[in-house]
């Protein structure tokens, strides 16, 4: 059986640095929140001054996948705009990370987050413009 | 990831064992013979010679069980031998009646022979486990009925180590006139068993799991009559046409002398096994939100089975690298779903993911068992400092 855990997997999930709390002072702090039926449950949160996320940390209880593809986004978008998690990709994750297809549904739920926590740190008119 | 080496620490001797030096020795002295390579069931000088070297070995499979030889019909391990205690008997004994019972907790070599027969009209109960993992003979006695032919308990679980009392169950099914099938995979070999005692009057072995090697397996078909299955397969006149087809005379060499080997090593091997346990235990028992699937004292010395609140499954396998273990998670299991066995015990979804056995072997040392430690404790600690403050055993349940 081949390993299906790529090398890039492997070093997020021994060392994901990002994951934890916000340890900084910011303006606005939003966590947003998605889980599924097999219990993955994963929680991101996002330090933001000036519409930029100046610190993004996550919490998971998921496999490897998901732990390594939430350490890779945080790492991606830390200090981008709010609006630029319009652009995350969940097929961008699953092509660097090698996600096997059929885990793929797992990053999914990282998307769901993301959306979520789009809405919530986008501000009054983005979330207006959201509901 | 820690520093430690990369070997692999074997722990997953529930699965399969490595194949004893001596049994690897007997196996290539019998492959390379100019004797003991002819057809058994040759008349010839040389085909008597295979087949005196078959009985050998039946003598000494036999002594291991307290059987008599004519007794231990060779198949290719234990999944071929519950298939054919379960499908050969139930349909032997149809026209007697067509309700069978077994447990929810057996290996999928049983419980999908149970489906099949219900795909066929027979009509099964299945029983579950008390959350001991126990079977509760009261509760076994109230679903026995007159037209009741065959039962099917296993005698150690293979993911709980969790033994069950299969002379209090034997004796309700024989007083009944109840066929009893045992599969034994997991204890043959470690535990004691005296079938002139024990009242079973079909158990399923393989030699895999006590040092032997893979593909060999039997299955005890007790002298009594109407313990006899009906073949599934037709053929030939070996192994009394229970199961016909030319005997793999090496790998059934090999198999007697992993028997002899473990008659005479059980008692010191069962003890060292009880230490071990104690010590891997001692080592992570004390981490909160833990565990144990399987009370001490029911359950196998060689086999630790346990859950972590708050962590995933297979994220803990990946975390416990290069211990090699046995997971309840989901990824582990065709199914998709996480252990049916704990599920079955009462344990939630959650931790049944979470579940990992360890299962020791005549090799394991205290080497062993420490690196098995110090990556469990690493392990949980890592992931659980990833979780959600939230997470806690209770909300997932």
């Amino acid at each position: 059986m081949a390993d299906p855990y790529s090398q890039t997997v492997r070093a997020y999930f021994v060392n994901p640095v990002h994951a934890g709390s916000i340890r900084k002072s910011y303006s606005r702090v939003v966590s947003a929140t998605a889980d599924d039926r097999q219990g993955n449950t994963i929680e991101l949160t996002a330090g933001i001054d000036d519409d930029t996320l100046q610190e993004l940390r996550f919490r998971a209880i998921a496999c490897p996948h998901l732990i390594a593809a939430a350490e890779h986004f945080c790492e991606r978008f830390e200090g981008r705009t709010t609006a630029s998690l319009l652009e995350f990709d969940p097929w961008d994750t699953v092509r660097e990370l090698q996600v096997p297809l059929g885990k793929t549904g797992r990053i999914l739920l990282l998307e769901d987050a993301i959306q979520w926590l789009r809405r919530k740190s986008g501000g009054p008119e983005q979330q207006r413009a959201d509901e | 990831m820690t520093g430690t080496s990369p070997l692999p620490v074997y722990l997953d001797h529930a699965a399969t064992t490595p194949v004893d030096a001596a049994v690897t020795a007997a196996m290539v002295e019998c492959l390379e013979s100019p004797l003991v390579f002819a057809n058994p069931s040759s008349i010839h000088v040389a085909g008597r010679q295979s087949a005196a070297a078959i009985e050998h070995a039946r003598g000494q499979v036999a002594r291991l069980l307290n059987a008599e030889p004519h007794e231990i019909v060779f198949t290719s391990g234990a999944t071929e031998s519950n298939n054919l205690a379960i499908l050969g008997a139930a349909r032997q004994r149809a026209s007697r009646g067509r309700h069978l019972v077994t447990m929810t907790t057996e290996h999928k070599a049983v419980t999908e022979c149970f489906e099949a027969l219900e795909r066929e009209g027979f009509e099964v109960t299945w029983l579950n486990p008390e959350t001991s993992g126990l079977l509760d003979p009261d509760r076994l006695e109230a679903v026995l009925r007159d037209d009741t032919q065959l039962l099917s308990v296993m005698h150690v679980n293979n993911e709980t180590g969790i033994v069950q009392d299969i002379a209090s169950i034997g004796s309700i099914c024989r007083a009944r006139g109840i066929l009893y099938h045992c599969d034994a995979a997991q204890s043959v070999g470690k535990l004691e068993i005296d079938l002139k005692v024990l009242p079973v009057d079909l158990m399923s072995l393989t030699a895999h799991k006590f040092h032997g090697p893979q593909g060999i397996g039997a299955l005890f078909v007790a002298d009594r009559p109407g313990s006899h299955p009906a073949p599934l397969i037709y053929g030939g006149p070996q192994e009394r046409r229970i199961r016909p087809g030319t005997q793999a005379v090496h790998q059934i060499i090999g198999f007697g002398v992993a028997a002899e080997l473990a008659a005479a090593r059980r008692e010191a091997d069962t003890e060292k096994f009880r230490e071990l346990r104690e010590r891997l235990w001692q080592g992570i028992g004390d981490l909160p939100d833990l565990w144990r699937n399987g009370a001490d004292e029911h359950t196998f010395p060689g086999i630790l089975n346990v859950s972590a609140g708050g962590v995933d499954g297979e994220s803990l396998m990946l975390g416990l690298e290069p211990l090699c273990v046995a997971s309840g998670a989901a990824c582990n299991s065709q199914s998709g779903e996480s252990s049916y066995v704990l599920r079955a015990m009462g344990r939630s979804d959650a931790l049944a993911q979470s579940a990992i056995r360890f299962s020791l072997g005549r090799g394991t040392g205290n080497g062993e068992i420490d690196q098995a430690i110090e990556r469990y404790r690493w392990a949980v600690q890592h992931l659980r400092a990833l979780a959600p403050a939230r997470a806690t055993t209770a909300n997932r349940a």
